[in-house]
Protein backbone atom coordinates (compact mmCIF):
# COMPACT_ATOMS: atom_id res chain seq x y z
CA UNK A 1 0.00 0.00 0.00
CA UNK A 2 2.91 2.43 0.82
CA UNK A 3 4.30 1.86 -3.05
CA UNK A 4 0.70 2.81 -4.29
CA UNK A 5 0.73 5.99 -2.12
CA UNK A 6 4.47 6.34 -3.43
CA UNK A 7 2.84 6.63 -6.89
CA UNK A 8 0.92 9.09 -6.00
CA UNK A 9 -2.71 7.91 -5.38
CA UNK A 10 -4.09 7.08 -1.89
CA UNK A 11 -4.54 3.28 -0.50
CA UNK A 12 -6.51 1.91 2.56
CA UNK A 13 -5.78 -1.84 3.29
CA UNK A 14 -7.89 -4.34 5.29
CA UNK A 15 -6.59 -5.90 7.75
CA UNK A 16 -7.43 -8.78 10.29
CA UNK A 17 -7.38 -6.87 14.00
CA UNK A 18 -4.50 -9.60 15.24
CA UNK A 19 -2.21 -8.03 12.55
CA UNK A 20 -2.49 -4.40 13.02
CA UNK A 21 0.75 -4.14 15.09
CA UNK A 22 2.06 -5.44 12.23
CA UNK A 23 0.69 -3.45 10.04
CA UNK A 24 2.11 -0.42 11.99
CA UNK A 25 5.31 -1.78 12.36
CA UNK A 26 5.91 -2.49 8.43
CA UNK A 27 4.47 0.94 7.18
CA UNK A 28 6.87 2.59 9.89
CA UNK A 29 9.53 1.19 8.37
CA UNK A 30 8.16 1.70 4.64
CA UNK A 31 8.48 5.23 5.92
CA UNK A 32 4.54 6.10 5.89
CA UNK A 33 3.31 5.72 9.58
CA UNK A 34 0.34 7.16 8.93
CA UNK A 35 -0.93 4.83 5.77
CA UNK A 36 -4.29 4.02 5.80
CA UNK A 37 -6.07 1.15 7.12
CA UNK A 38 -9.49 -0.49 8.46
CA UNK A 39 -9.64 -3.97 10.67
CA UNK A 40 -12.00 -6.74 10.62
CA UNK A 41 -12.09 -9.02 14.00
CA UNK A 42 -10.38 -12.18 12.09
CA UNK A 43 -8.07 -13.04 9.79
CA UNK A 44 -10.29 -13.73 6.16
CA UNK A 45 -8.26 -17.52 5.26
CA UNK A 46 -9.99 -20.12 5.57
CA UNK A 47 -13.37 -18.10 6.71
CA UNK A 48 -16.70 -18.86 4.85
CA UNK A 49 -17.86 -16.30 2.65
CA UNK A 50 -20.59 -14.87 4.16
CA UNK A 51 -18.65 -14.80 7.20
CA UNK A 52 -15.99 -12.45 5.44
CA UNK A 53 -18.84 -10.15 4.06
CA UNK A 54 -20.02 -9.91 7.54
CA UNK A 55 -16.58 -8.71 9.09
CA UNK A 56 -16.31 -6.28 5.62
CA UNK A 57 -19.61 -5.11 6.33
CA UNK A 58 -19.28 -2.54 8.76
CA UNK A 59 -16.34 -1.03 7.51
CA UNK A 60 -17.44 1.10 4.01
CA UNK A 61 -17.75 4.46 6.29
CA UNK A 62 -13.83 3.93 7.27
CA UNK A 63 -12.75 2.96 3.76
CA UNK A 64 -14.49 6.25 2.49
CA UNK A 65 -12.91 8.40 4.55
CA UNK A 66 -9.57 6.88 4.36
CA UNK A 67 -9.90 7.39 0.66
CA UNK A 68 -11.07 11.22 0.75
CA UNK A 69 -9.22 12.51 3.83
CA UNK A 70 -6.03 13.21 5.11
CA UNK A 71 -4.47 11.36 7.62
CA UNK A 72 -3.39 13.45 10.08
CA UNK A 73 -1.96 10.78 12.47
CA UNK A 74 1.99 9.68 12.48
CA UNK A 75 1.14 6.54 13.84
CA UNK A 76 3.71 4.98 15.87
CA UNK A 77 7.45 6.39 15.80
CA UNK A 78 8.32 5.15 19.16
CA UNK A 79 11.77 3.56 19.75
CA UNK A 80 12.62 4.37 16.09
CA UNK A 81 16.32 5.78 16.39
CA UNK A 82 17.50 8.25 13.53
CA UNK A 83 20.03 7.47 11.26
CA UNK A 84 23.74 7.52 12.64
CA UNK A 85 27.01 6.26 13.42
CA UNK A 86 26.94 7.34 17.15
CA UNK A 87 25.75 4.48 19.50
CA UNK A 88 23.80 5.74 22.63
CA UNK A 89 25.86 4.74 25.83
CA UNK A 90 23.47 4.71 28.65
CA UNK A 91 24.46 4.29 32.49
CA UNK A 92 22.71 2.25 34.70
CA UNK A 93 22.81 2.31 38.62
CA UNK A 94 23.27 -1.08 39.72
CA UNK A 95 23.32 -2.72 43.11
CA UNK A 96 23.82 -5.26 44.78
CA UNK A 97 20.23 -6.19 45.83
CA UNK A 98 17.79 -8.59 43.33
CA UNK A 99 16.65 -5.55 42.00
CA UNK A 100 19.58 -3.64 41.25
CA UNK A 101 21.25 -6.72 39.67
CA UNK A 102 18.58 -6.82 37.39
CA UNK A 103 18.75 -2.54 36.47
CA UNK A 104 20.47 -3.38 33.03
CA UNK A 105 17.91 -5.80 31.75
CA UNK A 106 14.62 -3.59 33.53
CA UNK A 107 16.47 -1.08 31.21
CA UNK A 108 16.44 -3.26 27.94
CA UNK A 109 12.76 -4.26 28.34
CA UNK A 110 11.50 -0.77 29.29
CA UNK A 111 12.94 0.07 25.95
CA UNK A 112 11.78 -3.26 23.76
CA UNK A 113 15.57 -4.27 23.17
CA UNK A 114 15.22 -8.23 24.84
CA UNK A 115 14.46 -11.44 23.96
CA UNK A 116 12.82 -11.33 27.49
CA UNK A 117 15.38 -13.36 29.10
CA UNK A 118 17.94 -11.94 31.12
CA UNK A 119 21.31 -10.50 29.46
CA UNK A 120 24.71 -10.14 29.65
CA UNK A 121 25.34 -6.22 29.82
CA UNK A 122 26.83 -4.82 26.52
CA UNK A 123 29.29 -2.58 28.01
CA UNK A 124 31.77 -0.59 25.85
CA UNK A 125 34.54 -3.12 27.30
CA UNK A 126 32.46 -5.91 26.31
CA UNK A 127 31.84 -5.14 22.80
CA UNK A 128 35.31 -4.35 22.52
CA UNK A 129 36.11 -7.42 22.84
CA UNK A 130 33.68 -9.13 20.70
CA UNK A 131 35.04 -6.99 18.09
CA UNK A 132 38.22 -7.55 17.84
CA UNK A 133 37.25 -10.95 17.08
CA UNK A 134 36.95 -9.80 13.74
CA UNK A 135 38.89 -8.28 10.91
CA UNK A 136 36.07 -5.85 9.96
CA UNK A 137 35.41 -2.22 10.85
CA UNK A 138 32.79 -1.49 13.59
CA UNK A 139 30.77 0.65 11.12
CA UNK A 140 30.67 -1.63 8.29
CA UNK A 141 27.21 -2.31 7.00
CA UNK A 142 27.02 -6.06 6.53
CA UNK A 143 22.94 -5.68 6.08
CA UNK A 144 19.34 -3.31 5.66
CA UNK A 145 17.63 -5.70 8.35
CA UNK A 146 13.69 -5.50 7.60
CA UNK A 147 10.61 -4.71 8.52
CA UNK A 148 12.41 -1.91 10.61
CA UNK A 149 14.96 -1.80 7.74
CA UNK A 150 17.74 -1.39 10.63
CA UNK A 151 22.01 -1.00 9.55
CA UNK A 152 23.26 -3.80 10.55
CA UNK A 153 26.59 -2.68 11.15
CA UNK A 154 29.02 -4.89 13.29
CA UNK A 155 29.14 -2.60 15.78
CA UNK A 156 25.23 -3.25 16.79
CA UNK A 157 26.14 -6.95 15.95
CA UNK A 158 28.88 -7.09 18.50
CA UNK A 159 26.69 -5.66 21.07
CA UNK A 160 23.74 -8.07 20.33
CA UNK A 161 26.57 -11.11 20.62
CA UNK A 162 27.27 -9.50 24.13
CA UNK A 163 24.01 -9.86 25.05
CA UNK A 164 23.13 -13.07 24.19
CA UNK A 165 26.26 -14.45 25.45
CA UNK A 166 28.21 -14.95 23.03
CA UNK A 167 32.23 -15.26 23.00
CA UNK A 168 34.46 -14.14 20.56
CA UNK A 169 35.57 -16.54 19.36
CA UNK A 170 31.90 -17.34 18.40
CA UNK A 171 31.33 -13.59 16.61
CA UNK A 172 32.19 -14.89 13.39
CA UNK A 173 29.91 -17.84 13.16
CA UNK A 174 27.67 -15.00 13.91
CA UNK A 175 28.96 -12.36 11.16
CA UNK A 176 28.78 -15.16 8.64
CA UNK A 177 24.92 -16.07 9.50
CA UNK A 178 24.06 -12.57 8.99
CA UNK A 179 26.03 -12.14 5.77
CA UNK A 180 23.20 -15.04 4.83
CA UNK A 181 20.52 -12.90 5.77
CA UNK A 182 21.94 -10.30 3.57
CA UNK A 183 21.58 -12.58 0.51
CA UNK A 184 18.60 -11.84 -1.32
CA UNK A 185 17.87 -15.20 -1.66
CA UNK A 186 17.10 -15.92 1.49
CA UNK A 187 14.13 -13.78 1.76
CA UNK A 188 14.45 -12.76 5.17
CA UNK A 189 11.48 -10.36 5.06
CA UNK A 190 9.07 -13.21 4.85
CA UNK A 191 11.17 -14.73 7.17
CA UNK A 192 10.80 -11.96 9.57
CA UNK A 193 6.83 -10.26 8.63
CA UNK A 194 5.03 -13.76 8.15
CA UNK A 195 2.03 -14.82 10.54
CA UNK A 196 2.89 -18.46 10.46
CA UNK A 197 5.72 -19.52 12.77
CA UNK A 198 9.34 -20.03 11.52
CA UNK A 199 13.00 -19.49 12.71
CA UNK A 200 16.05 -19.41 10.74
CA UNK A 201 18.65 -22.56 11.56
CA UNK A 202 22.39 -21.75 11.29
CA UNK A 203 24.51 -24.57 9.96
CA UNK A 204 28.00 -24.47 10.75
CA UNK A 205 30.46 -26.90 9.05
CA UNK A 206 34.49 -26.44 9.27
CA UNK A 207 37.14 -26.13 11.57
CA UNK A 208 35.56 -23.06 12.98
CA UNK A 209 32.89 -25.61 14.88
CA UNK A 210 35.45 -26.50 17.24
CA UNK A 211 37.24 -23.24 17.24
CA UNK A 212 34.22 -21.78 18.80
CA UNK A 213 32.62 -24.88 21.01
CA UNK A 214 29.96 -26.04 18.89
CA UNK A 215 28.68 -28.78 19.82
CA UNK A 216 27.54 -31.64 16.84
CA UNK A 217 26.80 -34.20 19.43
CA UNK A 218 24.50 -35.66 22.14
CA UNK A 219 22.17 -33.25 23.05
CA UNK A 220 23.60 -30.52 20.36
CA UNK A 221 20.09 -28.62 19.85
CA UNK A 222 19.33 -28.99 23.47
CA UNK A 223 19.58 -27.22 26.45
CA UNK A 224 23.21 -27.13 28.77
CA UNK A 225 26.48 -26.07 29.72
CA UNK A 226 28.39 -28.17 26.30
CA UNK A 227 25.59 -26.15 24.04
CA UNK A 228 26.37 -22.89 25.59
CA UNK A 229 28.05 -22.03 22.27
CA UNK A 230 24.87 -23.28 19.85
CA UNK A 231 22.68 -21.49 22.48
CA UNK A 232 24.29 -18.25 22.17
CA UNK A 233 24.84 -18.28 18.65
CA UNK A 234 21.27 -19.03 17.95
CA UNK A 235 20.23 -16.39 20.46
CA UNK A 236 22.72 -13.33 19.31
CA UNK A 237 20.60 -14.07 15.86
CA UNK A 238 17.63 -13.73 17.48
CA UNK A 239 18.25 -10.39 19.26
CA UNK A 240 19.92 -8.59 16.01
CA UNK A 241 16.06 -9.73 13.96
CA UNK A 242 15.05 -7.52 17.33
CA UNK A 243 17.16 -5.23 17.63
CA UNK A 244 18.20 -4.47 14.29
CA UNK A 245 15.61 -5.22 12.32
CA UNK A 246 13.18 -4.22 14.30
CA UNK A 247 11.54 -7.58 14.35
CA UNK A 248 9.23 -7.19 17.59
CA UNK A 249 6.96 -10.12 19.28
CA UNK A 250 3.39 -9.10 18.51
CA UNK A 251 4.48 -5.70 16.09
CA UNK A 252 6.83 -6.44 13.27
CA UNK A 253 6.95 -10.37 14.58
CA UNK A 254 3.09 -11.22 14.23
CA UNK A 255 3.68 -14.78 14.29
CA UNK A 256 0.21 -16.31 15.10
CA UNK A 257 1.93 -18.14 18.91
CA UNK A 258 5.24 -18.22 18.09
CA UNK A 259 7.58 -20.90 18.72
CA UNK A 260 10.31 -21.85 21.01
CA UNK A 261 12.88 -22.94 17.91
CA UNK A 262 12.60 -18.65 17.64
CA UNK A 263 15.13 -18.33 20.31
CA UNK A 264 17.64 -19.54 18.78
CA UNK A 265 19.22 -22.47 16.41
CA UNK A 266 22.89 -22.96 16.20
CA UNK A 267 24.27 -26.49 15.27
CA UNK A 268 27.61 -27.78 13.69
CA UNK A 269 27.85 -30.71 11.27
CA UNK A 270 29.54 -34.07 13.37
CA UNK A 271 31.68 -34.29 10.47
CA UNK A 272 33.86 -36.80 12.88
CA UNK A 273 31.37 -39.02 12.97
CA UNK A 274 29.67 -38.86 9.56
CA UNK A 275 30.85 -41.50 6.55
CA UNK A 276 30.28 -38.70 3.86
CA UNK A 277 31.95 -35.38 2.66
CA UNK A 278 30.41 -32.37 5.05
CA UNK A 279 27.60 -30.10 4.00
CA UNK A 280 29.85 -27.48 2.94
CA UNK A 281 31.95 -29.61 0.54
CA UNK A 282 28.99 -30.21 -1.45
CA UNK A 283 28.37 -26.44 -1.90
CA UNK A 284 32.15 -25.75 -3.28
CA UNK A 285 33.86 -25.20 -0.01
CA UNK A 286 36.90 -27.14 0.94
CA UNK A 287 36.88 -29.71 4.27
CA UNK A 288 39.74 -26.77 6.00
CA UNK A 289 37.38 -23.95 5.12
CA UNK A 290 34.88 -23.48 7.39
CA UNK A 291 31.08 -22.11 5.87
CA UNK A 292 27.42 -21.10 7.68
CA UNK A 293 24.49 -21.92 6.13
CA UNK A 294 21.05 -20.12 7.21
CA UNK A 295 18.07 -21.83 6.22
CA UNK A 296 14.80 -20.75 7.66
CA UNK A 297 12.20 -23.61 9.25
CA UNK A 298 9.45 -24.50 10.86
CA UNK A 299 9.43 -27.53 12.82
CA UNK A 300 10.90 -30.02 13.71
CA UNK A 301 9.08 -33.45 13.28
CA UNK A 302 11.52 -36.18 15.32
CA UNK A 303 11.91 -39.20 13.11
CA UNK A 304 11.62 -42.29 15.20
CA UNK A 305 13.91 -45.11 12.99
CA UNK A 306 13.23 -47.97 15.66
CA UNK A 307 11.57 -50.24 13.11
CA UNK A 308 13.71 -50.13 9.98
CA UNK A 309 15.66 -53.20 8.68
CA UNK A 310 17.20 -51.85 5.83
CA UNK A 311 18.46 -48.22 4.15
CA UNK A 312 15.21 -48.13 1.93
CA UNK A 313 13.17 -48.62 5.18
CA UNK A 314 15.15 -45.69 6.70
CA UNK A 315 14.84 -43.57 3.83
CA UNK A 316 10.81 -44.35 3.55
CA UNK A 317 10.75 -43.17 7.50
CA UNK A 318 11.97 -40.17 6.34
CA UNK A 319 10.10 -39.59 3.19
CA UNK A 320 6.87 -40.54 5.65
CA UNK A 321 7.60 -36.34 6.42
CA UNK A 322 6.54 -35.46 3.16
CA UNK A 323 2.87 -36.09 4.52
CA UNK A 324 2.65 -32.52 5.65
CA UNK A 325 0.35 -31.02 3.33
CA UNK A 326 2.10 -27.76 3.20
CA UNK A 327 5.87 -29.11 2.82
CA UNK A 328 5.60 -27.17 -0.63
CA UNK A 329 5.12 -30.35 -2.25
CA UNK A 330 4.52 -29.45 -6.03
CA UNK A 331 5.15 -25.97 -5.68
CA UNK A 332 8.06 -25.91 -8.00
CA UNK A 333 5.47 -26.60 -11.49
CA UNK A 334 4.65 -22.30 -10.65
CA UNK A 335 8.50 -21.64 -11.12
CA UNK A 336 10.75 -20.52 -8.21
CA UNK A 337 9.06 -17.71 -5.82
CA UNK A 338 10.25 -14.05 -5.62
CA UNK A 339 11.95 -12.55 -2.67
CA UNK A 340 11.82 -8.79 -2.25
CA UNK A 341 13.83 -6.67 -0.82
CA UNK A 342 14.07 -2.56 -0.16
CA UNK A 343 12.10 -0.08 -0.17
CA UNK A 344 11.18 -0.42 -3.98
CA UNK A 345 9.73 -3.97 -3.25
CA UNK A 346 12.51 -5.41 -6.11
CA UNK A 347 11.88 -8.75 -6.74
CA UNK A 348 14.64 -11.52 -6.73
CA UNK A 349 13.88 -15.26 -7.53
CA UNK A 350 14.75 -17.86 -4.97
CA UNK A 351 14.63 -21.79 -4.38
CA UNK A 352 12.62 -22.94 -2.05
CA UNK A 353 11.77 -24.61 0.12
CA UNK A 354 14.79 -27.39 1.26
CA UNK A 355 14.28 -29.16 4.04
CA UNK A 356 17.35 -29.52 6.47
CA UNK A 357 17.01 -33.08 7.80
CA UNK A 358 19.51 -33.40 10.91
CA UNK A 359 20.61 -37.19 10.33
CA UNK A 360 22.12 -38.87 13.22
CA UNK A 361 25.40 -40.51 12.12
CA UNK A 362 23.59 -43.70 13.26
CA UNK A 363 21.44 -43.48 10.38
CA UNK A 364 23.98 -42.20 8.07
CA UNK A 365 26.06 -45.07 8.38
CA UNK A 366 23.17 -47.13 7.31
CA UNK A 367 23.04 -45.75 4.13
CA UNK A 368 26.70 -45.58 3.42
CA UNK A 369 27.19 -49.50 4.78
CA UNK A 370 24.74 -50.16 1.88
CA UNK A 371 26.77 -47.90 -0.47
CA UNK A 372 24.92 -44.99 -0.81
CA UNK A 373 26.26 -41.64 -1.54
CA UNK A 374 24.62 -38.21 0.22
CA UNK A 375 23.57 -37.80 -3.11
CA UNK A 376 22.52 -41.25 -4.05
CA UNK A 377 19.96 -40.53 -0.88
CA UNK A 378 18.58 -37.52 -1.96
CA UNK A 379 18.01 -39.07 -5.38
CA UNK A 380 16.42 -41.70 -3.72
CA UNK A 381 14.35 -39.18 -1.44
CA UNK A 382 13.53 -37.00 -4.86
CA UNK A 383 12.54 -40.11 -6.50
CA UNK A 384 10.25 -41.61 -4.02
CA UNK A 385 8.52 -38.60 -2.48
CA UNK A 386 6.09 -37.35 -4.96
CA UNK A 387 2.60 -36.31 -5.45
CA UNK A 388 -0.26 -36.45 -7.73
CA UNK A 389 -0.26 -33.55 -10.36
CA UNK A 390 -3.89 -32.87 -9.50
CA UNK A 391 -3.07 -32.09 -6.07
CA UNK A 392 -0.53 -29.96 -7.26
CA UNK A 393 -2.39 -27.64 -9.59
CA UNK A 394 -5.02 -27.37 -6.46
CA UNK A 395 -7.04 -23.92 -6.00
CA UNK A 396 -3.85 -21.75 -7.68
CA UNK A 397 -3.37 -23.46 -11.04
CA UNK A 398 -1.33 -22.30 -13.21
CA UNK A 399 0.10 -19.26 -14.85
CA UNK A 400 -1.21 -19.43 -18.61
CA UNK A 401 -0.42 -17.28 -21.60
CA UNK A 402 -3.19 -15.77 -23.65
CA UNK A 403 -4.05 -19.02 -25.52
CA UNK A 404 -4.11 -21.26 -22.45
CA UNK A 405 -0.60 -22.48 -22.28
CA UNK A 406 1.65 -23.02 -19.02
CA UNK A 407 3.83 -20.53 -19.02
CA UNK A 408 6.23 -22.66 -16.33
CA UNK A 409 6.80 -26.53 -17.28
CA UNK A 410 4.78 -26.58 -20.30
CA UNK A 411 6.08 -30.55 -20.50
CA UNK A 412 3.75 -31.19 -17.89
CA UNK A 413 0.61 -29.83 -19.57
CA UNK A 414 -0.43 -32.67 -21.08
CA UNK A 415 -0.15 -34.88 -17.91
CA UNK A 416 -2.65 -32.60 -16.56
CA UNK A 417 -6.01 -34.19 -17.36
CA UNK A 418 -4.46 -37.64 -16.08
CA UNK A 419 -5.94 -38.22 -12.52
CA UNK A 420 -3.10 -40.61 -11.84
CA UNK A 421 -0.26 -38.39 -13.39
CA UNK A 422 1.98 -37.77 -10.26
CA UNK A 423 5.48 -35.13 -9.84
CA UNK A 424 8.69 -35.12 -7.53
CA UNK A 425 7.68 -33.67 -4.61
CA UNK A 426 10.50 -31.05 -4.87
CA UNK A 427 11.91 -30.27 -8.05
CA UNK A 428 15.57 -31.09 -7.05
CA UNK A 429 17.10 -33.60 -4.95
CA UNK A 430 19.36 -31.32 -3.13
CA UNK A 431 16.35 -30.19 -1.48
CA UNK A 432 16.27 -32.88 0.77
CA UNK A 433 19.21 -31.26 2.74
CA UNK A 434 20.84 -33.73 4.97
CA UNK A 435 23.20 -32.69 7.95
CA UNK A 436 24.74 -35.39 9.99
CA UNK A 437 24.92 -33.95 13.43
CA UNK A 438 23.50 -35.32 16.90
CA UNK A 439 24.67 -38.44 18.86
CA UNK A 440 24.76 -41.76 16.96
CA UNK A 441 21.16 -42.98 17.78
CA UNK A 442 18.12 -44.28 15.32
CA UNK A 443 16.47 -40.36 15.38
CA UNK A 444 16.56 -37.79 12.96
CA UNK A 445 14.83 -34.29 12.59
CA UNK A 446 12.97 -33.08 9.92
CA UNK A 447 12.77 -29.45 9.32
CA UNK A 448 10.37 -28.15 7.03
CA UNK A 449 12.24 -25.18 4.90
CA UNK A 450 9.65 -22.24 4.62
CA UNK A 451 11.59 -19.35 2.85
CA UNK A 452 15.24 -19.00 1.54
CA UNK A 453 18.30 -20.75 1.87
CA UNK A 454 22.22 -18.99 1.98
CA UNK A 455 25.65 -20.41 2.86
CA UNK A 456 28.64 -18.06 3.49
CA UNK A 457 32.37 -18.49 4.14
CA UNK A 458 33.60 -17.56 7.72
CA UNK A 459 36.51 -15.32 7.83
CA UNK A 460 39.73 -16.72 8.94
CA UNK A 461 39.24 -20.26 7.35
CA UNK B 1 27.81 1.08 41.11
CA UNK B 2 27.27 2.22 37.87
CA UNK B 3 27.67 0.59 34.78
CA UNK B 4 27.91 1.68 31.28
CA UNK B 5 25.67 -0.50 28.25
CA UNK B 6 25.62 0.32 24.35
CA UNK B 7 22.64 0.36 22.86
CA UNK B 8 21.58 -2.59 20.91
CA UNK B 9 19.28 -0.67 18.63
CA UNK B 10 20.06 0.08 15.05
CA UNK B 11 19.67 2.96 13.01
CA UNK B 12 17.00 3.22 10.82
CA UNK B 13 17.66 3.96 7.06
CA UNK B 14 15.94 7.33 6.85
CA UNK B 15 13.05 6.82 4.52
CA UNK B 16 9.66 8.52 4.01
CA UNK B 17 7.10 8.41 1.80
CA UNK B 18 4.01 11.47 2.42
CA UNK B 19 0.71 10.70 1.93
CA UNK B 20 -0.68 10.89 -1.40
CA UNK B 21 -3.59 13.63 -2.38
CA UNK B 22 -6.79 12.19 -1.26
CA UNK B 23 -9.87 12.59 -3.58
CA UNK B 24 -12.68 14.87 -3.25
CA UNK B 25 -15.08 12.17 -3.93
CA UNK B 26 -14.96 8.81 -5.09
CA UNK B 27 -18.32 9.96 -7.79
CA UNK B 28 -16.71 8.93 -10.73
CA UNK B 29 -13.85 7.42 -10.17
CA UNK B 30 -11.69 4.16 -10.79
CA UNK B 31 -11.33 2.33 -7.99
CA UNK B 32 -8.66 -0.78 -7.97
CA UNK B 33 -9.09 -3.74 -5.69
CA UNK B 34 -6.09 -5.67 -4.94
CA UNK B 35 -6.13 -9.10 -3.22
CA UNK B 36 -2.68 -10.59 -2.23
CA UNK B 37 -4.15 -14.04 -2.87
CA UNK B 38 -4.55 -15.21 0.85
CA UNK B 39 -7.39 -16.86 1.21
CA UNK B 40 -10.43 -14.34 1.59
CA UNK B 41 -8.88 -11.75 0.48
CA UNK B 42 -10.55 -11.45 -3.17
CA UNK B 43 -13.98 -11.94 -0.89
CA UNK B 44 -13.13 -9.10 1.05
CA UNK B 45 -12.37 -6.70 -1.93
CA UNK B 46 -15.54 -7.70 -3.49
CA UNK B 47 -17.92 -7.10 -0.81
CA UNK B 48 -16.33 -3.41 -0.28
CA UNK B 49 -17.24 -3.01 -3.86
CA UNK B 50 -20.94 -3.94 -3.66
CA UNK B 51 -21.00 -1.47 -0.95
CA UNK B 52 -19.46 0.99 -2.55
CA UNK B 53 -21.16 0.44 -5.94
CA UNK B 54 -24.70 0.76 -4.29
CA UNK B 55 -23.36 4.12 -2.94
CA UNK B 56 -21.65 5.65 -5.88
CA UNK B 57 -23.44 4.16 -8.84
CA UNK B 58 -20.82 5.73 -11.10
CA UNK B 59 -18.23 4.18 -9.73
CA UNK B 60 -15.70 1.50 -11.60
CA UNK B 61 -13.74 -0.82 -10.19
CA UNK B 62 -10.07 -2.47 -11.92
CA UNK B 63 -9.24 -5.76 -10.10
CA UNK B 64 -5.31 -6.59 -9.39
CA UNK B 65 -3.81 -10.00 -7.74
CA UNK B 66 -6.45 -12.96 -7.89
CA UNK B 67 -5.95 -14.84 -11.43
CA UNK B 68 -2.52 -14.66 -12.97
CA UNK B 69 -3.89 -12.87 -16.22
CA UNK B 70 -1.65 -11.93 -19.29
CA UNK B 71 -0.59 -8.19 -19.91
CA UNK B 72 -1.52 -7.48 -16.04
CA UNK B 73 0.90 -7.05 -13.31
CA UNK B 74 2.29 -10.44 -11.95
CA UNK B 75 1.30 -9.77 -8.66
CA UNK B 76 0.37 -13.26 -7.06
CA UNK B 77 0.07 -14.79 -3.33
CA UNK B 78 3.49 -13.72 -0.86
CA UNK B 79 4.41 -10.35 -3.27
CA UNK B 80 4.16 -7.30 -2.62
CA UNK B 81 3.61 -4.71 -5.19
CA UNK B 82 6.71 -2.99 -6.70
CA UNK B 83 7.38 0.03 -7.84
CA UNK B 84 6.99 -0.21 -11.32
CA UNK B 85 3.51 -2.15 -10.55
CA UNK B 86 2.35 0.59 -8.51
CA UNK B 87 3.23 3.19 -10.85
CA UNK B 88 0.99 1.34 -13.63
CA UNK B 89 -1.86 0.84 -11.35
CA UNK B 90 -1.44 4.83 -10.68
CA UNK B 91 -1.96 5.41 -14.08
CA UNK B 92 -5.24 2.86 -14.29
CA UNK B 93 -7.25 3.91 -11.24
CA UNK B 94 -7.99 6.64 -8.99
CA UNK B 95 -7.69 4.84 -5.52
CA UNK B 96 -6.91 1.28 -4.44
CA UNK B 97 -8.60 -0.62 -1.74
CA UNK B 98 -6.60 -3.72 -0.50
CA UNK B 99 -7.00 -6.75 1.31
CA UNK B 100 -3.34 -8.01 2.70
CA UNK B 101 -2.99 -9.17 5.96
CA UNK B 102 -4.79 -12.71 6.25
Amino acid sequence: MVAVERAGIPAVAIVARSFERAWQSCVDGWGQPSTAFVTIPHATTGQTADFIRRMVDEQTDGIVRSLTVLPTAAGTTANLQAAGNTTEVFTVDMDATPEGLDAVNRFLAERDWSDGLPVIPPTPETVEQMLRATRRQPQDVLMVMEPGFGLATVEKIAINAVMAGCHPEQFPVLLAAIDCLAQPEMNHRDMQVSGHTEAPIILVNGPIAKRARINSGTTAMGPGVINSANTAIGRALRLCLINIGYCKAGAGDPNFVGLPTKFGMCIAENEEASPWPPYHVDKGFKPHESAVTVVTVTGPTTIIDSGSRSPEETLDNIASMMFYRHAGAGTWIRGWPSAQVGHSNKRVTFKSPYHPIILSPSRAVILAEAGMSKQDAQAWLHRNCRISLQAALGTWGMPLDADGNWLTHPELQPLARDPEATIPALENPEQYLLFVSGGSTHYSHFFYGTYGIATMPVEGD
Amino acid sequence: MKLQIMSPAAARVDYEVPPAPRLASLEGKTIGLYNNMTGGADIAVERVAEHLGRRYPSLKFERYGGDLRPGRPALSRGNHIDAEEAARIAEEVDAVIGATAH
